[in-house]
């Protein structure tokens, strides 16, 4: 398999901006073409509401599913400070290096946790993706997203995707991904 | 993977999309894309949407660019003009290729540079994000950004270390790339 260069959920970033709710674990698809070096991974921030300053933390774990279970196998996490629109511009590239592991992700179909963490401030805090029009019943295929129904302040070493909430806005919401090697 | 052989490709869907205004003169910007199959670069198109009461031409300069360490080369390029006298109008711009190739799987470079003149009010199909300026450089190896050297053309190779990654603000940026077709 050759290795590839980056890897993104979306060609280019698309337009939809959705809150993304501190403590809230979401789980995303994410296919990969080839092997990739896990280096650094990209996603693009839009903060709102108030001027005031703001620390927030984004843990990112990435998760094989087997059967029905999401199993971690890296995780990747970074803190910034935001917010304070004298000074920045409202969106903002948040750039992920320091994984867990070294890794070289095999293609295959693969899941992004995350998990947003805020202290100080009461930005409001969105990223950049794409988003399913809101189906009311369930997908009846394989899992292709979802979120916990119970708040966690760390990414679970494994879960059960019947266990998550796999239909709504919150649930459906993919963000835009972009990891290099 | 097995690699297919393809009749088309975009560089994203056309259908959640947005209008700009072509770059500004002179500046060239890439974004890396990966093509999934073979495909011969035969015939492209962008799509242009132009408001005018008289005759006006504009042009478009497409460059495709590879990647090997930190360097970009330029492996073609393809460029194309359209008259138009229409209050309102959108339409393909079909652009000349310079050279026959058969585009094999992988990564990429679409490069798209701004040039001086043309006249009526012209907008290009890109990407559905609205022109924002996102602070915060894209991190890891140059993925999309905007060469530093104002240029009239395509060079021939580029060092990735003269490229601003987007979401540099050295350059008022925009994270907007023309849709690109290219069909065999």
């Amino acid at each position: 398999m050759p290795q590839i260069p980056f890897a993104q959920n979306c060609k280019l970033v698309p337009a939809n901006v959705r809150v993304i709710s501190a403590n809230t674990i979401y789980f995303v698809p994410f296919n990969i073409e080839d092997s990739i070096s896990f280096n650094t991974l990209n996603v693009l921030l839009s903060v709102g509401g108030t001027n005031s300053q703001q620390s927030i933390t984004f843990n990112f774990g990435l998760y094989s599913l087997t059967g029905s279970t999401l199993s971690i196998t890296n995780s990747i996490s970074v803190t910034d400070s935001v917010g304070s629109f004298l000074n920045q511009n409202p969106e903002k590239y948040l750039s992920f290096t320091a994984t867990s592991a070294t890794q070289n992700i095999t293609p295959g179909t693969w899941y992004f946790g995350i998990r947003l963490s805020t202290s100080g401030g009461t930005s409001r805090i969105s990223l950049y993706g794409g988003v399913i029009n809101n189906p009311g019943n369930v997908f009846q295929g394989s899992f292709i997203g979802g979120r916990m129904t119970v708040s966690s302040s760390v990414l679970p070493a494994s879960v059960a995707t019947s266990d998550l909430d796999v239909t709504g806005l919150d649930a459906m919401f993919v963000p835009y991904i972009l990891i290099s090697a | 993977m097995a690699s297919a052989r393809l009749n088309i490709f975009e560089n994203f869907p056309a259908d959640n999309v947005n209008w700009a205004p072509r770059i500004a003169s002179n500046t060239l910007q890439l974004h890396g894309i990966y093509i999934p199959g073979s495909i011969s670069f035969n015939n492209v198109a962008v799509i242009q949407s132009i408001s005018a009461t008289t005759t006006k031409s504009d042009s478009f300069y497409f460059g495709l660019y590879s990647l090997n360490g930190a360097t970009l080369s330029l492996a073609n390029s393809a460029s194309g003009s359209l008259s138009i006298n229409n209050a309102s109008a959108i339409s393909f711009i079909t652009l000349v290729t310079s050279a026959t190739q058969d585009i094999t799987p992988g990564y990429w470079w679409f490069a798209d540079r701004g040039v001086g003149g043309g006249a009526g009010t012209r907008s290009y199909l890109v990407n559905s994000i609205a022109g924002i300026v996102a602070d915060g450089v894209i991190g890891g190896p140059f993925i999309r950004g905007r060469y530093t050297v104002s240029t009239t053309g395509f060079p021939a190779s580029i060092a990735t270390s003269d490229l601003n990654a987007e979401g540099d603000t050295s350059f008022s940026y925009f994270t907007q790339y023309p849709y690109i077709l290219i069909s065999a």
